[in-house]
């Protein structure tokens, strides 16, 4: 099992939730999480006064899937949020070593 | 390792049981009844859990409601992953418990990982609901009672008959319309297409689903007296259905989760599911079989892609048929065309939905009129309507009546009619290549795929249901499609009847050949001037078109591109096809000039690809060869223009703007070749001469002013490029290979001049920090500008070292560059410090996915070659690893053949090694290695890359600097080429 994390533009939520529907994907986990990347964060005027705004607000979707569905989701998910310009984010894809369904007790593959 | 399902309700468990029952008499091969069987198993877990809620609390049931099947599930025709959308009806308010219901009724089958779509509506809720979202309607056309009360059922349909469905056709048409679009935006025409989606592609299931929902909404087209479809057409339509259906059944199952797609990985499976063993004797030819079980798999997935296309094919002509009769196009300004002599007999008439017979009964037996049906229909630009196709199809089936098809007079000037006038895209035509309405796809079509989203939030579908309508024109065929559709063509031309649904097994081909050879004369209609009805002909040059308008044969091409594959799949199609093509042009009664330049074309359609990719075009001699096998300019243009189309026709990765600018290029200097002879080309010695001064000019002159380089950066960014010093840049100059001014133009002469004082600076700073032996070898500069073709010239200058050009193929495939050719540039002895050669080797990359910040990635290529060549980066290792993340795909497509070639004939100087292969990650790095192993020198590399094939042609010498004559040693690079292809 492998965790993906998409972090991206928050407008692009809906539409990477629509794509990873559509290829099957059931849950996901969303946080709003603040971050910088390549672009260094951006520069605001602000009552006069110009200064850093060292973090960008984005949107990170965790997801959970077995293996053989890793490049399929980063697949869908990078096509959805992919706008060709600075700050369409970053995936990253982790390995999970155990997933326990809390109600039933299910774990594994199953569980996810 | 699970820990056993939870405590289900018994009704849940025996679902289960059953579940597992048809799944496993499925896979003995009862697929038919799985769709039906699996819907009554939920049914049953329906009713009996209702039973066990009532027993346990019978409050819940205080208000009367009513379970209702919709969607797939109740047209009872689940398929083993296919989601089961139910909806629980209350006949006003919903009440409290409901919740609890729903809960107890719904949570065991999530639990059984079933894909459950519910909803828990009052009455008035729904009809509002499906007023305001087709989507809802379209669930509701397809209800099903399942438990509860039957009166609120009832209610439901009449309120729905009454408030929903009475006047509500023309908007449903739209909708279907604006849905369709989307559709073959983003699955495409599924019969024609290798991996087909079985259910929302074009001809797939989402296309039955239609006939139906509008005979539902428009009654008239079900039982009026004008009801396009016979009970024939309709029992024909229901076997269609049963056999995708049950093709969709084995998919499930085979995949082992929800995939309309078939993919090529699954094909073998399916196709044994459905009973296609491929047990059919092999054809005589085939003699080098891998395996014999390997191609009986082939043959089984071909005959079974083959049937699944004629099905998928005649659904898709029965949705177009059934939505034209519900809604003729513009039927007042239809009387006046009427007006006009359509033909040469009042037996054929403009219909409102198209060209239509008098009498079709009657007309059946009449082939002639047939044929001129679709003449009239071609020369009008409309569509053939329902009947007509319908009388053409029991024509075809009479065995005595469809060969007399064949000898009808006049084929040959009704066939080039007919081929003129279908230029405009079809519904069938990939969206790639009918620009027109590619963009007006865009926001539009995403608008329409959030709609079509799973869950759509409630509450603003509505707004959507009529989105900008006039902007999709309804889907109609040409008469060309209708007569591949029909079967007409293959009655008109036997010789057709083989290929037209012949389907090859393999990554290359992307449609079966009769839909590609639709397309190809589709695409060389489009390129007539005349063709410009709304549809011009793809992203189509100048150049082309105005070869394309000075053709003063353009029925040839046309007739050509109809014959160019008639002898697939026979190992050479070309040279059989000629004669093939011969024999059909003769009997049709074509005169001689014509059969001979249709044969000729036919055998030559693959020279310009072939020799376009994998040739070195700055060899005046290749040039030369290509015009003395034309022999005159048109036969050049002729050739050329089928060969565009022939390749954007076999699908997007087959053609992109680098191979258009190398076909043009051949093009161009074959041409001068044939129109102003051999002196016309300046002679050799004076272009190097010219390009020297040329270059010696730009490299003194300062070099601020270089806008060519634009964004791409030379990898030091910082540096301010002075003029170089003159008598640097005479020793330069001096110790260029003399081919450098051949195949480089005097900017890129004058760049690879400051690469090397670049180079120079960096390899004396080496030198003071590194002690003698290793100073030097990890050295490298590099060079990058756009170029013509969306692509990029890499220059990477470095130590003349084995194995060089290898390592920088690793590193570019290592930073996802895909290279298009290669030029190995040696200078002379003494151009990198005292005994030492600077090589420059000359990469064209296709444009980089990275378009913001090439300097970052120029300079970490740099750094690669530098890490790599001192032994600091494994290149194998990173390329390995690389190859096996979970992101690197394998291609899933059954692999092509491996083949190398060792040629002495091509080229006086060098030895032309021929690879074909699988392509892969790293592969042109292997093949350098196996290649430098050998003792081989690389001076030119060409790199064709076509739908997950590579064919590579690398110019060699030995290391003495001579060609590989030894035909031993020429054996032992081909195995050792074929080795490192794996």
């Amino acid at each position: 099992m492998k965790k993906v994390e998409i972090i991206t533009r928050t407008f692009k939520l809906d539409d990477i939730k629509a794509a990873l529907s559509e290829i099957g994907i059931k849950g996901m986990t969303v946080s709003e999480v603040k971050g910088f990347g390549r672009q260094g964060g951006h520069k605001e005027v602000y009552r006069g006064a110009e200064y850093q705004v060292d973090f960008v607000v984005k949107v990170k979707i965790e997801v959970v899937v077995e293996d053989a569905r890793v490049a399929d989701v980063i697949a869908a998910a990078s096509k959805a949020a992919r706008t060709g310009q600075v700050g369409d984010g970053k995936i990253f894809v982790l390995p999970v070593e155990e997933v326990v369904r809390i109600r039933t007790g299910e774990t594994g593959d199953a569980a996810v | 390792m699970n820990a056993s399902i939870p405590a289900l309700p018994p009704a849940a468990q025996r679902l289960r049981q059953g579940r597992i029952l048809l799944a496993e008499a499925a896979a003995q091969g009862e697929l038919a009844a799985y769709p039906v069987a699996a819907s009554a198993l939920v049914d049953a877990y329906f009713r009996e859990r209702l039973d066990e809620l009532k027993a346990e609390s019978p409050a819940l049931f205080a208000q009367p409601c009513a379970l209702i099947a919709v969607g797939g599930y109740g047209r009872s025709e689940l398929c083993p992953a296919s989601d089961v959308d139910v909806l629980l009806l209350y006949e006003s308010a919903i009440p409290k418990h409901a919740d609890e219901l729903s809960r107890g009724l719904f949570h065991p089958l999530w639990d059984l990982g079933l894909d459950l779509g519910h909803g828990v509506r009052a009455l008035a809720d729904c009809i509002r609901l499906s007023l305001e979202d087709t989507q809802v309607l379209t669930s509701l056309l397809d209800t099903r009672m399942i438990a509860g009360d039957a009166g609120i059922v009832a209610r439901l349909e009449g309120e729905f008959a009454s408030r929903v469905l009475s006047g509500y056709a023309g908007t449903f048409g739209q909708w279907v319309l604006t849905h369709n679009a989307a559709r073959r935006a983003e699955y495409g025409d599924s019969s024609g297409l290798l991996e087909p989606d079985l259910k929302n592609g074009l001809g797939g299931l989402r296309d039955v689903h239609q006939i139906h929902w509008l005979m539902r909404v428009d009654p008239a087209l079900k039982d009026g007296p004008a009801a396009p479809f016979t009970p024939a057409d309709l029992d024909l339509l229901r076997q269609d259905y049963a056999f995708v259906l049950r093709a969709r059944t084995a998919l499930h199952l085979a995949a082992r989760r929800k995939t309309d797609r078939l993919n090529f990985d699954l094909q073998p499976a399916v196709a044994r599911a459905m009973g296609f063993t491929g047990a059919e004797p092999a054809q005589p030819g085939e003699v080098q079989a891998p395996g014999q079980s390997a191609l009986a798999t082939g043959l089984a997935v071909e005959a079974f892609l083959s049937r699944l296309h004629q099905s998928m094919t005649r659904i898709r002509a029965m949705r177009q048929a059934c939505w034209m009769e519900a809604f003729p196009p513009q039927p007042g300004g239809q009387a006046e065309a009427c007006l006009q002599p359509a033909a040469t007999t009042p037996e054929i008439f403009c219909g409102p939905t198209g060209m239509a017979l008098r009498d079709p009964e009657a007309a059946a037996g009449n082939p002639a009129l047939i044929l001129e049906l679709y003449v009239a229909a071609a020369r009008q630009a409309r569509p053939v309507c329902w009947s007509a196709l319908r009388a053409t199809r029991a024509a075809l089936a009479d065995p005595e009546r469809r060969a007399a098809f064949a000898n009808l007079p006049g084929i040959l000037p009704a066939l080039v009619e007919i081929f003129r006038a279908s230029g405009q895209p079809t519904e069938s035509t990939p969206p790639q290549a009918a620009p027109a309405r590619k963009q007006e796809g865009g926001g539009f079509a995403k608008a329409l795929k959030r709609f079509f989203a799973p869950a759509p939030a409630p509450e603003a579908p509505g707004q959507k249901d009529q989105p900008a309508p006039a902007d999709i024109a309804p889907a109609v065929a040409t008469p060309l499609q209708s007569m591949l559709d029909t079967g007409l063509m293959s009655a008109l031309v036997p010789e057709f009847g083989p290929v037209e649904h012949l389907v090859q097994f393999d990554d290359f081909h992307i449609h079966p050949v009769g839909k590609h050879t639709l397309e190809v004369v589709r695409a060389l209609a489009a390129m007539q001037p005349e063709a410009s009805g709304g549809a011009p002909g793809g992203d189509l040059s100048p150049e082309l078109r105005r070869q394309a308008a000075e053709l003063p044969h353009f029925d040839r091409l046309l007739l050509a591109g109809f014959c160019h594959d008639l002898a697939k799949p026979d190992r050479d199609h070309s040279g059989a096809g000629a004669h093939l093509a011969t024999d059909v042009l003769r009997r049709l009664g074509a005169d001689e000039p014509t059969q001979a330049d249709v044969a000729f074309l036919v055998k030559q359609h693959l020279l310009i690809p072939k020799i376009a990719t994998r040739r070195d075009l700055a060899d005046e001699s290749v040039a030369a060869g290509v015009a003395e096998t034309c022999g005159s300019v048109e036969r050049l243009d002729m050739l050329h223009l089928l060969a565009v189309a022939d390749s954007q026709s076999t699908g997007p990765r087959a053609w992109n703007p680098w191979t258009a600018s190398l076909f043009e290029e051949l093009v161009r200097k074959a041409r001068k070749l044939l129109v102003a002879g051999p002196l016309a080309e300046p002679h050799a010695v004076d272009k190097s001469r010219h390009v020297r001064e040329e270059a010696l000019r730009l490299a003194l002159a300062p070099a601020s002013g270089k806008p060519d380089t634009g964004k791409a950066g030379t990898g030091e960014p910082g540096v301010s490029e002075s003029p170089l010093d003159a008598a640097f840049a005479e020793s330069c100059l001096e110790r260029m290979p003399a081919r450098a001014f051949l195949v480089l133009d005097a900017p890129t002469i004058a760049r690879h001049m400051r690469l090397a004082r670049r180079f120079k600076d960096s390899l004396d700073e080496d030198m003071v920090r590194k002690p003698a032996g290793k100073a030097g070898i990890g050295v490298a500069e590099i060079d990058a500008v756009p170029v013509k073709g969306r692509a990029f010239q890499v220059s990477i200058a470095a130590l003349d070292q084995p194995g060089l050009f290898a390592v920088m193929a690793g590193v570019l495939a290592l930073h996802d560059l895909n290279i298009l050719s290669a030029e190995v540039l040696t200078w002379a002895p003494g151009s990198a410090g005292p005994g030492n050669s600077l090589a420059v080797d000359v990469f064209l990359v296709q444009e980089p996915a990275e378009g913001l910040f090439l300097e970052d990635l120029w300079a970490r290529v740099k750094r690669a070659v530098g890490y790599a060549l001192t032994g600091k980066l494994s290149l194998e290792y990173r390329l390995e690893q690389k190859r096996s993340s979970p992101l690197s795909l394998p291609s899933r497509a059954p692999k092509s053949r491996r083949k190398v070639r060792v040629d002495n004939e091509q080229s006086d100087f060098y030895t032309l090694l021929e690879v074909a292969a699988p392509d892969r990650l790293g592969l042109l790095h292997d093949l350098a290695r196996a290649i430098c192993a050998q003792d081989l020198r690389i001076h030119l590399a060409r790199i064709a890359t076509s739908a997950g094939r590579i064919h590579d042609v690398f110019y060699v010498r030995t290391g003495e600097g001579l060609k590989l004559t030894d035909p031993e040693r020429a054996e032992d690079v081909r195995q050792a080429l074929l080795s490192a292809a794996q």
